[in-house]
Order: structure tokens, then sequence, then C-alpha cells
């Protein structure tokens, strides 16, 4: 028997150690068994290409592109700082009795996810937010309306005309872009106030509950 | 004229260790074929195949800094996709399953897949083919089907297979040419049975 097998599948698959083509070639002219092995073999591999694979859809959800960042990083410092002293001067509000029951409601304080920590604002800042957005939206709409008024005082060519659209389709665009990412900052800030409010109705109802044990403690007859 | 040249494979895994997640989706959509054409012909189910796939890449992804370019991007992503399907078979209990798919148009086919010069009883000779290769294919021992694989539809060298399988050069030769030679009997025989059953039916209808 005619043991060449590696050499035969080097040769079929046309990676032979360099210098071997050449012998098997020789091989195979005066060798009728390895001739019939070698379109054996490639017979089955002509065999192997009919197998298909079915059409499929992709499995692979694409990764998204980052996520914007958090509204509140787009609050503005000021409003920021605005906030913080707010919750000095409400928390104050609680006078003399808060600082008497102090050693108890620290804890409760941060339970309730009310502590200094985070942005915070006031209905003030929020005034004076919106009142801001309102004059830069004003301003943009005057000058948008004064190019128009430009625009419609003097005979203009149709190719003038088409560019004016399209700028002033942009700019709407653009405007509308942003007085939706503006309103997106207003929303987290009322849903901020929100849980601020919660916070302080959570607190207030732990030290109107601690005042009365204090009451009771130091008016009881028993003592 | 300048023509952009896409950017390799390494490029991609570069920047998308980097951070780029798009540059992980390209990469995705890249190789997603021929990996789903590896698992497909290893498990033989669609289903099976999807899973495999979706969680090679989910794999490799999270392994991207891990992979430092010691081999191709495509060979790292095939062993990872051979390991899952090797998990697969063990994990599921049994060996691979041909699918046949159901309700084959030919029409269909001829409109895919095939030169408009084939007829209809090609066709449906060729999808024979591919069935009783699958089949084939499929009764294969593990080692001998996977080296077929690599070699007949991905292209692998000798080498590249020895170091998917971890074994010597020699030995991808022998599976190579043992895998071969199964297949060419089994397809031999097949093709034996398919005469005579020809015969006899048309010596039924005949008399």
């Amino acid at each position: 028997m005619c043991d060449q097998r590696e050499r035969l599948i080097g040769y079929v698959y046309d990676e032979c150690e360099p210098g071997e083509r050449a012998q098997v070639q020789e091989h195979l002219e005066s060798c009728a068994t390895c001739r019939t092995e070698i379109a054996a073999l490639r017979s089955v591999r002509d065999d192997l290409q009919t197998w298909q694979i079915p059409d499929h859809e992709s499995v692979w959800r694409p990764f998204a592109p980052a996520p914007a960042p958090a509204w509140w990083s787009q609050v503005p410092r000021w409003a920021v700082a605005a906030a913080a002293g707010a919750v000095i001067v409400s928390g104050a509000a609680g006078g003399a009795l808060a600082s008497a029951v102090m050693s108890r409601s620290q804890p409760v304080l941060a339970a309730a996810g009310v502590t200094q920590a985070g942005p915070v604002l006031t209905h003030r800042d929020l005034d004076e937010l919106e009142r801001r957005i309102d004059a830069k939206f004003q301003a943009e709409v005057n000058q948008l309306n004064g190019r128009v008024q430009l625009a419609g005082s003097r005979p203009v060519s149709p190719d003038v005309e088409a560019t004016l659209h399209k700028t002033f389709d942009t700019q709407l665009l653009e405007l509308r872009a942003t007085s939706d990412r503006q309103l997106d900052v207003i929303n987290g800030i009322y849903n901020q106030l929100g849980q601020i409010q919660k916070g302080f109705d959570t607190r207030h109802a732990l030290l109107a509950n601690d005042v009365k044990g204090l009451q009771q403690l130091v008016l009881s007859p028993g003592r | 004229m300048t023509t952009r040249t896409p950017p390799s494979d390494e490029e991609l895994v570069a920047l998308a260790t980097a951070g780029d997640l798009d540059c992980f989706n390209q990469l995705v959509a890249r190789w997603e074929r021929p990996i789903y054409a590896l698992a497909y012909r290893t498990l033989g189910r669609e289903e099976d195949a999807r899973d495999v796939v979706q969680e090679a890449f989910l794999r490799a992804f999270r392994g991207l800094r891990g992979f430092r370019g010691q081999a191709k991007f495509s060979s790292w992503l095939y062993r990872i996709t051979l390991n899952l399907c090797r998990d697969w078979v063990r994990r599921e209990r049994r060996a691979p399953v041909v699918q046949l798919p159901e309700g084959v148009d030919p029409v269909d086919v001829a409109d895919q897949h095939v030169a408009p010069a084939e007829s209809v009883e090609d066709l449906v000779a060729r999808k024979q083919l591919s069935d009783a290769v699958a089949r084939a294919m499929a009764e294969l021992p593990d080692e001998q089907r996977v080296a077929i694989l690599l070699k007949e539809y991905h292209g692998l060298t000798f080498q590249e297979i020895a170091d998917q399988l971890d074994c010597p050069l020699s030995t991808v030769k022998t599976r190579l040419y043992q895998g071969l030679s199964v297949l060419r009997r089994r397809l031999e025989r097949r093709q034996a049975e398919e005469a005579s059953l020809r015969r006899a039916t048309w010596e039924s209808s005949s008399t």
C-alpha cells in the first residue's frame, strides 16, 4: 500500500512543504492508486462546497453611542450655588426645637435622603432660569423676525429665497432642539424639587414626633 | 483619486478597547457571517448557532482588554466560538444534529444561490447533496469535523488549524485525510443507494 497521506493532503490543499510538490507530482505519474486518491479527495471537496448555511438575520444588537450627560450636569452653576444656600435657610427654620433633638435627627435626615450633597433648587431659582430662557428665546425670535422683514421688503430672487427658507428651517430646528434640551433640564429640576419637598415632609414629621416625645418626657407628672 | 482602505481588525480592536463601541460593532458586522457559519455547521441548529454567536461576541467584547494581539483577531474569535460550541454540545449531552430546512422552494434557491443556468433537477440534486454532506459531517468525530470546517469553509492554513486545536501540524493533516476519506465513502454509498432506488422506481413503473 502506498502511504502518502500527509503529502497528498498538502498537495490537494496546495500547502506542500518546500520542494514537496514536485516530488508528489513525480510520484503521481507512476502511481495510479494515488492518482485515484487525489481525484476522490477533490471530488469530496467539491461536494462539501454544496453545503450552504441558511440565511439569517444579525443576532447582534449594536452598542449604542455613549449616553448623554445627566441633566444635573447641565444645570448652571449659579443655580446650584443658590440652591445650596436655600437648604441652609430652610434647615434653620427648625429653630431651637431642632437643635434640642439634633443628635437623634441627624441619622434620620440621612435616611430621608436630604443631606447637603447634590444640587438642590428653590422656586425662585427656577423662576430666574425660566426668565432667562424666555429672554433668550424672545431674542432669537426677534432676530428671525427681523430677517424675515428684511427679506420681505424688497424683491428677492428664487435662489436667495430658497437659501433664506433653508436658513430659517435650520434655525427653527436648532431653536426647537435647544428649547427641548432646556425643557429637559427644567423637568429634571422640578423632579428634584419634588424629592426635596418629600424629604422635608418626612423630616418635619419625624421632628414633630421627636418633639412630642420630648414634651411627654419633660411634662410627664411621674418625673 | 485615493480610496480609503478600511481599518484592519487590529486597528478596530485597539479603538474598541479605548472605548469606541462603534468599532466593536464594525468588527461584529465583519465577522458575524463566518462565525455564524462555523457555529451552524458545528451545531446543526439555527437557534443554537444564534445563541453561540451572540455569546461569542459578548465574550470577545468582555475579553478585549486581555486580547493583546498575540494572534489574529479572527483566530481568537474562532477559538472562542469553537470552545463555546464544545461546551454547548457537552451541556446538551447530544451529538450535533442535522437540520434540514423544510419546504425548500427551488425557485427561491435559484434566485439566491445558484447560477441561473442550473436546471431545477440540478437544483434539487444539489440540495439533496448538501443535506447528505451535512449528515455525513455530523457523523464525523469532532476533531475531524472541526479540522474540515476550518479548512474548507474558513480557509485556515494547516498551521492555523494546529494552533486552534492545540495539536501538531501532522495531526491536522491526518485528521483532514481521515475525515475526507470517511465522507467520501458515505457520499459514494449514498449515490449508489439513490441509483438503485431510481432503478427500482423505473422498473416498477415500467411493468
